[in-house]
């Protein structure tokens, strides 16, 4: 068994995220697979959205299929079920959705590759994720299309980032990318927050909230685009913004601006996920804005693809080496090369 | 003429009465949207649900049935299936797992439904076992697979094709070992070889006749085994074995298809008592909740109501903390009017006497000590909605409603009029509604009439009622209250008693109580030539 999937058999579900598309996602799922076998662990598998299709919808080019071995248990839509070489047991329908169908829990009879369609919400995720822990010790969700989809990593144990050459054109930039997203999805929990504004971000509301936990709601469906009024509910008495929904650009921008009016300034978030920030902006807000989430993600490792689809390869040492020098506290791996 | 109009079913609460019906599978939610009320004729139908529903409600047992609505709530819809097999379609998989799993999920409410005594065999739920026996051989798992067991072919072909991919992957995994061990080169979990271009051993892999390069990117390259001849004759084994097995599994999938096709019967009836228990467990719900009694049928055109609780006006005054005061009506002669204070309670009777009514001919319990009627071929509330879109005003619409239904006087109907006439002046009202009540004194209906006109007690055959209403409130303990809705609510006495043939003046009392200025009050009362004192001291 290879350093990645020992890790991974640690714990008892696993999202896999891909920073784009074509970052070796499935590979890494092959690779979670092929070791929880290896181990005679008993397996789950489900995705947000749609994957394991034998070619990329998006781009049209022939991508690996998730294969997945006898006795492994998968959720997936209706749609999905005869697209694959697997022969498949019906266990079980859950009454969630996705596009293509009713998610339906089965169990693999002979081992082949398996199209996986899972829910989109994250709620219906983590409903499927518990349906499938009755039958498996370790459960993988694999994320789909978005660059982080469905933010999969807040509803499991722990969480694989996916990178490779397809997102940058050298080394220098995939690191530079690669590092700043799972440092953003290892955002670290927030320590002080009341009942009142826990339960304003879990209903993806937007406030404001003082040091004695109070909470002033702010009247706005969406905060994306940073509506000026915002800063007006900021003061040093009300110093903390509890952002239910996407922390973006424009509304980091904002906060930057309001922190020269608001000394200590805080933002929570309800995970790493919904943190859409440029780079550069957001190593700035870092160092002016405390920024927390209610649901830290447990970030355990990076698998790099360095090929990008249309067969263009940046050196895979390189990259690797690159990642474990800024961030040692993580396993990086290159799947497919030698030894793991 | 539906029996209950939507109108009517609307004023008297039927509608909210059915919304708090709720079956759980949807064999039961279908057949709630077809429940009609039944008229004369179904006597024998209603009595037997009326003691169906009662005798759930003797043996009723919270853990059997919480078991029991679990599985209800478990029930998918197979009836598109059944139709498309019966149409000759061979059916999907997921078809066959929803089919097994309802006919298990039958046989298991069937031996949970043993235990009540009250059900007759006629609602027994028959199990498909021979369907049940083929979709899953030899008992088969908890799911739906098409196992090997299914056939005896199948299994020899896929037991055939298991051991060529079996040869295959180890014939690759043989070549695989021999080029690393000749080469020092490893694969990777995808089957790939991955060189540098300026490595040395390039030029070694280049010559190899078995490997071939799949993949080259600018600075390396990737190499696969090339498929020997063996691998191609396994290869092309394992596809004709495909072939032989997906069309093997195409002809069971489409002999069940038959099985179920030829069990439409007893699948359709399954589900047909299903939904009909399913109905039942509700409407013993639903009496649990509102309370009950079986309703009695006499032959004569009668209506006795005993305590009755309204569902819709209870359960209001519950969440306002308060209690309803239950409505007791013996109805015998053709009209009945019932006269008293204003928010004395006149229409809560009316709609009352249709609602328990209403109830009981949709084969309801009644939430009343006691029910007793003949059953009506129609139930009318007076409408009096301003309907601007055809033209019509509160009194056009009530005139033209009544002009509709007045004919049918001759037939067991529930005629209940609250306040007629009250949208015009009170001369002709008055005059309006003495006719009214004189043209069906005459039919075979019964009439309930609510009114504030004067000269209507007396007449001969007719019936008067009258609201205790605030007659029994002295002064003192009218000033103990403060003065709002809700003092007024418990201070009234919604009881009804004979009618003593005049018409109670409560309406200044009660404007008092509802905060209309005092200065009005007082004006009023010299217009009626009292002292303003003797408003409340009446």
């Amino acid at each position: 068994m290879n350093d990645l999937t020992a890790l991974a058999l640690r714990h008892q579900s696993i999202a896999v995220v891909g920073m784009g598309k074509n970052t070796g996602k499935t590979v890494t799922v092959n690779c979670l697979v092929a070791g929880a076998v290896q181990a005679g662990i008993a397996l789950g598998l489900t995705s947000t959205g749609r994957d394991g299709e034998s070619t990329d919808i998006v781009s049209a080019l022939p991508k690996p299929a998730i294969y997945l071995p006898e006795k492994a248990v998968l959720a997936t839509s209706t749609a999905s079920l005869g697209r694959g070489t697997a022969r498949l047991e019906i266990l079980d329908t859950t009454g969630i959705y996705n596009a293509l169908g009713e998610i339906v829990i089965a169990r693999v009879r002979e081992a082949g590759s398996v199209e996986v369609s899972g829910p989109e919400r994250t709620g219906d995720l983590r409903a499927v994720i518990a349906r499938l822990q009755d039958y498996a010790q370790l459960v993988i969700a694999d994320g789909a299309i978005d660059r982080i989809a469905a933010s999969a990593p807040s509803v499991t144990d722990a969480a694989i980032l996916a990178t490779g050459a397809v997102i940058g054109r050298d080394v220098q930039k995939v690191v530079g990318l690669t590092v700043n997203a799972a440092r953003v999805l290892m955002t670290p929990a927030v320590s002080n927050l009341g009942e009142q504004g826990l339960a304003l971000l879990e209903q993806g509301k937007i406030g404001v909230q003082n040091q004695h936990g109070q909470v002033k709601p702010i009247p706005l469906t969406t905060a994306i685009d940073a509506p000026p009024e915002i800063s007006d509910y900021l003061s040093p008495d009300y110093n903390c913004l509890l952002v239910g929904g996407a922390l973006s650009d424009p509304l980091a921008e904002l906060l930057l601006q309001a922190s020269w009016k608001v000394p200590g300034l805080k933002a929570i978030v309800q995970d790493g996920t919904r943190i859409f920030v440029e780079p550069g902006r957001w190593q700035r807000l870092l160092r002016r804005v405390a920024v927390n989430v209610i649901r830290p993600i447990n970030l355990i490792a990076i698998t790099v693809n360095p090929v990008d689809p249309r067969g263009r390869r940046l050196p895979g040492r390189q990259l690797v080496g690159g990642l474990r020098e800024l961030m040692p506290e993580l396993l990086v791996v290159d799947p497919m090369a030698e030894g793991g | 003429m539906a029996l209950v109009e939507q109108p009517t079913a609307e004023r008297i609460g039927l509608n909210w009465v059915l919304r708090q019906l709720c079956p759980i599978s949807p064999y039961g939610k279908l057949l709630k949207t077809r429940m009609k009320a039944a008229g004369p004729g179904c006597e024998s139908w209603l009595t037997n649900e009326w003691d169906l529903v009662a005798g759930l409600l003797a043996e009723w047992q919270p853990d059997l049935l919480g078991e029991i609505e679990l599985r209800l709530g478990s029930f998918r819809e197979i009836r598109g299936a059944v139709k498309r097999a019966c149409q000759g379609y061979v059916l999907e998989d997921m078809d066959f797992f929803e089919l097994k799993r309802f006919l298990d999920l039958s046989r298991q409410l069937g031996e949970k439904l043993q235990q009540f005594k009250f059900l007759p065999s006629r609602l027994t739920i028959p199990v498909a076992v021979d369907l049940l026996a083929v979709l899953a051989p030899g008992g088969g798992g908890e799911g739906f697979y098409l196992a090997d067991s299914f056939t005896p072919a199948l299994a020899a072909l896929r037991q055939e094709q298991r051991e060529k991919k079996a040869e295959l992957s180890r014939r690759r995994r043989e070549l695989q070992a021999k080029v690393s061990q000749e080469t020092g080169q490893t694969f990777n979990p995808l089957g790939r070889l991955r060189i540098h271009k300026l490595d040395p051993a390039c030029k070694e892999l280049e010559i190899r006749k078995d490997i071939i390069a799949a993949a080259e990117g600018y600075a390396e390259l990737e190499y696969t085994i090339r498929d020997d001849e063996q691998m191609l004759a396994l290869g092309s084994a394992i596809s004709s074995l495909e072939e032989k097995i997906q069309e093997i599994e195409y002809s069971v999938r489409r002999d069940l298809s038959r099985e179920a096709a030829k069990n439409r019967r007893l699948l359709l009836a399954a589900c047909r008592r299903i939904g009909r228990i399913d109905l039942l467990l509700a409407k013993g719900r639903l009496a649990r909740q509102t309370g009950w009694c079986v309703p009695e049928l006499v032959n004569e055109s009668q209506l006795v109501l005993a305590e009755f609780i309204n569902p819709v006006v209870s359960s209001y005054l519950a969440k306002e903390g308060m209690i309803f005061q239950p409505v007791s009506l013996c109805l015998g002669t053709p009209v009945t009017v019932i006269t008293g204070a204003n928010m004395g309670g006149k229409s809560i009777a009316l709609r009352s006497a249709g609602l328990a009514i209403a109830m009981a001919q949709m084969g309801l319990l009644v939430p009343a000590r006691a029910c007793k009627f003949s059953l009506r071929e129609f139930i009318y509330y007076s409408q009096q909605e301003e309907n601007p879109s055809q033209g019509l005003s509160t009194f056009g619409t009530e005139i033209h409603g009544l002009a509709g239904v007045l004919p049918l006087r001759g037939q067991r109907g529930l005629f209940l009029l609250d306040e007629p006439a009250r949208g015009t002046n009170p001369w002709e009202g008055a005059a309006l509604v003495k006719a009214l009540v004189a043209w069906l004194d005459e039919g075979n209906s019964i009439t309930l009439v609510a009114t504030h006109f004067p000269g209507l007690s007396d007449m001969e055959g007719v019936t008067h009622l009258q609201v205790a209403g605030l007659a029994g409130l002295s002064r003192r303990d009218a000033e103990l209250q403060t003065q709002d809705l809700k003092s007024l609510q418990k201070l009234m006495d919604y009881s009804l008693v004979p009618g003593k043939g005049e018409i109670p003046r409560d309406a200044l009392r009660v404007a008092a109580f509802l905060g209309l200025a005092p200065e009005i009050i007082a004006h009023a009362s010299q217009e009626l030539g009292i002292a303003p004192q003797e408003v409340l001291d009446q």
